[in-house]
């Protein structure tokens, strides 16, 4: 297995900041570092996900200025986002299938996204509101990584490209035992949803009561869906001053009343239920079905932080029962 | 106490007085409670009370309009039915308040990073709005679970802390707290006084601040809210217990009530027949220009 002292490491990473662009967890968020003493990766996750890093919750797209329209530079610069945990990596491809197509290529994501190297750190300790052992990954699954770390007691354990590995000195060494036995017991304690057929499941419920009556506890704020790694609606907003203005793109939520309010005064998803629905469907059945993949990977932020504790978990297991 | 509030709301449910009981059953992660809507009299089971029973509940109330609802209320709570009832949003006659003294809640977030359980917390980790209470009992009810218990003044020194620093050391204090808002508004969604069928941050004509992060704008918001809860905030705390960042909205709503409780003796949602202060003058007011 490839390894690499914890020092070599951190030295090679201070090496390249001069090169890369170099973001990290910071305490509650990611921030660009200039020093990895910068760093600070204490609890499991971030409070704010990695997709403040991809796709920031405000983003100028362009100006004007006296009716000229003035292109913004997009940051084109080689950047290596690291030390976030593989569930926030692999968030990061569930934005692939809307922002990097060929029939509306988003140039903003796209150049972030082709410049990054993304280098997360597996989860040996896992919390009680992980559960990414549902959706066939696990606290150190390296799809979605360009590399992915394994921390032991001196030295990491390197899973990924061979130039990226490479890059950071990563030698040939022992370690696949050990690897085994952290990963054994850190899977164990994730909890494991059975997703078999949700797709179906919800299809099934669509039309009926279901959501009306789970959906009375859901207030309907966007902490959930502002703090999940994979949600990405947004709004664009003309940010008009006297002589110019910039258009932004700004972080939405289906869960606000806004959201879908019509011109013409209508609302097709005036009620609670309808839009707490819309997260449900969204992630389980509108992802599966368009993009063969699920729009949740267990992360466990809106669990642990919803307001009134409405568990993404224990939907999952009534929309299994309801069946 | 658990019993009383399960077997009170299994008998109104079985002898039709309600459609539904608001209450709280045990959360899904540890010590967290969460708010459960109980139709049929066996499940009144479920129901539980204890120190982590942190959400007010008169916050659904205004989503069961024309039914009969039962809510079980301690002193915050009571006082915001108490004031929708004031303000028109729902009817006393349609409500059965099953009324619980409480002795505060625990922050579970303080009691997390502490790594403090159940059996090893003291009162020092109660939320700073239960530790100063002065409404610990339900202010009305129409059933009560257990004997009142003793009623502490109102007392703000935390209010008072802030209040000893310079206009510019609040001002960086309050930039600092509010600028890690991310606009979920959780704070309003939690709060049983914030029911405006349109935000004023959801107007887009005119529009009064936009959806970015400019600072300006995450500032207007937070002052904007807690402006539109004076003399309506009743203490309860829910907007700083929703929000994710954990920003100290109650430095906000608490100095209001303060104010509100120095300048005009009052105190919102104490009695169904009392007014809004916003919408009285008594001649004893400061204000000398509408005499």
């Amino acid at each position: 297995m490839k390894r690499v002292s914890k020092k070599k490491f951190y030295n090679r990473l201070n090496e390249l900041i001069g090169q890369y662009s170099v973001y990290a967890p910071c305490g509650d968020k990611i921030e660009e570092i200039k020093d990895v003493s910068e760093l600070s990766i204490d609890g499991l996750l971030t409070r704010l996900p990695s997709k403040t890093y991809m796709f920031p919750q405000n983003e100028e797209l362009f100006r004007w200025d006296k009716g000229k329209k003035i292109e913004v530079n997009i940051p084109d610069r080689k950047s290596i986002l690291f030390g976030i945990r593989p569930c926030d990596a692999r968030a990061i491809a569930t934005f692939d299938p809307t922002f990097d197509t060929e029939e509306f290529p988003d140039p903003y994501f796209q150049k972030r996204r082709k410049n990054t190297i993304i280098i997360s750190m597996g989860c040996n300790e896992p919390e009680e509101t992980c559960f990414c052992t549902s959706f066939g990954s696990g606290p150190f699954d390296a799809s979605g990584s360009d590399l992915l770390l394994v921390e032991m007691e001196k030295d990491f354990l390197g899973i990924g490209r061979e130039e990226i590995l490479e890059l950071f000195g990563f030698e040939e060494g022992k370690g696949e035992k050990d690897f085994e036995e952290i990963k054994t017991q850190a899977e164990k304690k994730v909890e494991k949803i059975n997703l078999k057929g949700i797709k179906e499941k919800l299809d099934a419920l669509r039309e009926t009561n279901f959501f009306k009556e789970i959906s009375n506890k859901c207030i309907n704020c966007g902490a959930c869906t502002f703090l999940c790694p994979t949600c990405y609606c947004f709004d664009i907003e003309d940010m008009e001053r006297v002589d110019g203005g910039k258009r932004m793109r700004n972080w939405d939520s289906c869960m606000f009343k806004i959201y879908t309010y019509e011109t013409s005064g209508n609302n097709p998803r005036r009620q609670e239920e309808l839009r707490m629905q819309q997260r449900i469907m969204h992630k389980f059945n509108y992802y599966p079905l368009l993009y063969d993949m699920y729009g949740c990977v267990g992360c466990g932020r809106c669990v642990s932080y919803c307001p009134v504790n409405f568990d993404i978990r224990e939907i999952i297991k009534l929309i299994n029962n309801a069946n | 106490m658990i019993d009383k509030i399960r077997k009170e709301a299994k008998r109104i449910l079985e002898e039709g007085i309600v459609d539904v009981v608001i209450g709280f059953e045990k959360g899904s992660i540890p010590l967290k409670s969460t708010p459960v809507f109980i139709e049929k009299p066996e499940d009144a089971e479920k129901l539980i009370w204890n120190k982590f029973c942190e959400n007010n509940l008169a916050r659904y109330l205004r989503r069961f309009k024309g039914k009969k609802v039962g809510i079980v209320a301690n002193g915050c709570c009571s006082r915001a039915i108490v004031n929708l009832i004031i303000e028109g949003q729902v009817n006393r006659d349609d409500i059965y308040i099953i009324g619980t003294p409480c002795e505060g809640m625990l922050s579970r977030r303080k009691m997390l990073k502490d790594g403090k359980s159940e059996k090893n917390v003291d009162d020092s980790y109660l939320y700073i709005n239960c530790k100063y209470c002065s409404h610990r009992n339900p202010v009305i009810y129409d059933y009560l679970v257990s004997e009142k218990i003793e009623e502490k003044p109102a007392q703000f020194p935390d209010v008072e802390e802030i209040e000893k620093l310079s206009p510019e050391e609040r001002w960086t204090k309050f930039r600092e707290e509010v600028n890690k808002c991310i606009r979920c508004y959780a704070c309003r969604e939690a709060c049983p006084m914030c029911y405006c069928e349109v935000c004023f941050v959801d107007v887009n004509n005119p529009k009064w601040l936009e959806g970015g992060f400019a600072e300006s704008d995450v500032e207007f918001w937070n002052l904007g809210r807690a402006f539109h809860l004076a003399g309506r905030c009743v203490d309860c705390g829910a907007c700083e217990r929703a929000c994710p960042m954990e920003i100290k909205i109650l430095n906000l709503t608490r100095k209001l009530n303060k104010d509100v409780k120095e300048l005009y003796d009052y105190e919102a949602g104490l009695d169904i027949k009392q007014k809004p202060l916003l919408g009285e003058f008594r001649f004893e007011d400061k204000e000398e220009f509408i005499r």
